[in-house]
């Protein structure tokens, strides 16, 4: 259950960075997001 | 527990100190405009990034390693030996890919993956040396050839035919004129993810066909691979949705990839499996 949720975060966290990222990139008119 | 800790720390940190280095020493990378960079690069300039970058990754294969390593067979440093040149051979043909991607030779590709490879290689090779016990009865096994080609086979039939779907339809961003050399390196990333898949099949396998393959899809495989794709997205500021989309359908192939040979290959066509192979001395 504990190995369960550790892998649920590391995607989940490398997820939600990445939308961030995206979304930050976007609205700093960097890139194509 | 804490000491054992530092100690990987430690070891991390100089697989990163030798990754910069002999990246440092390879082709210098794509031009690095700064329109071109993204956030976290035009804060934390390339060398930050990708410093950062080799840490956290190298951090995350650690702990996989360390956790899994003892189930594979022999001795600790055949063991690290095995897990590394896995790993990093994923790394080391994965960046290939990007001739196709950004218009690179093929010979600085090639040169940038093995600058890949040896850290991964000598960061399991330090962990096993200094955080590994040897095992008092290492298991000697007999390797079944037939079995493993056949589910290599199999395995990698299943990812190249998959990933050929989503050139054709969900688009590849690459020139329809280099589908062959693009197919052509497919196979090869195919049977690299095969191999790690055979090899490294006594360190996921469970009694459940399900579970099995979503170990090794979603931690044997997808946390180094995760971060491998999102290396690009990192540094520069382009392509997030593209290879949001490639690791989305290679975690959905490898999943399906794992399950079906392990079906197809174990339990109908060749009902040999790794437990078979292990012959006790």
């Amino acid at each position: 259950m504990k190995i369960l949720i550790r892998v649920a975060a590391f995607y989940g966290l490398t997820f939600v960075f990445t939308i961030i990222l995206a979304v930050v990139q976007q609205l700093s008119g960097l890139g194509d997001g | 527990m804490l000491k054992r800790e530092l100690l990987k720390i430690a070891i991390v940190v100089l697989a990163t100190i030798l990754s910069m280095g002999l990246h440092a020493l390879g082709p210098p990378p794509v031009t690095l405009d700064p329109d071109r960079l993204s956030v976290v690069a035009n804060a934390l300039s390339f060398v930050g990034t990708a410093t950062l970058f080799f840490l956290v990754t190298y951090y995350l294969i650690a702990t996989v390693f360390l956790r899994y390593e003892r189930k594979l067979y022999g001795r600790k440093l055949h063991r690290a030996l095995l897990f590394g040149c896995l790993v990093g051979g994923i790394w080391w043909v994965g960046m290939i890919e990007g001739m196709f991607a950004f218009g690179t030779d093929f010979a600085d590709e090639f040169l940038m993956g093995l600058l890949d490879f040896i850290p991964i290689v000598a960061l399991c090779l330090l962990l096993s040396t200094f955080l590994v016990e040897e095992k008092t009865e290492p298991a000697g096994h007999r390797i079944k050839w037939g079995a493993i080609l056949t589910e290599i086979t199999v395995f990698s039939a299943l990812f190249t035919a998959g990933r050929g779907l989503r050139y054709l339809t969900v688009g590849s961003g690459y020139d329809l004129v280099d589908l062959p050399a693009v197919m052509l390196w497919t196979a090869a990333f195919a049977v690299m993810i095969a191999l790690t898949y055979v090899f490294l099949k006594s360190a996921f396998r469970e009694a459940s066909a399900l579970r099995s393959a979503l170990r090794f899809t979603f931690i044997l495989f997808g946390i180094h691979y995760a971060l491998f794709v999102y290396f690009v997205p990192l540094i520069f500021s382009e392509l997030f949705i593209d290879l949001t989309v490639v690791l989305a359908t290679d975690l959905v192939l490898v999943l399906l990839a794992s399950f079906i040979t392990a079906q197809v290959v174990e339990r109908v066509a060749m009902p040999i499996t790794l437990d078979s192979m292990a012959v006790k001395k």
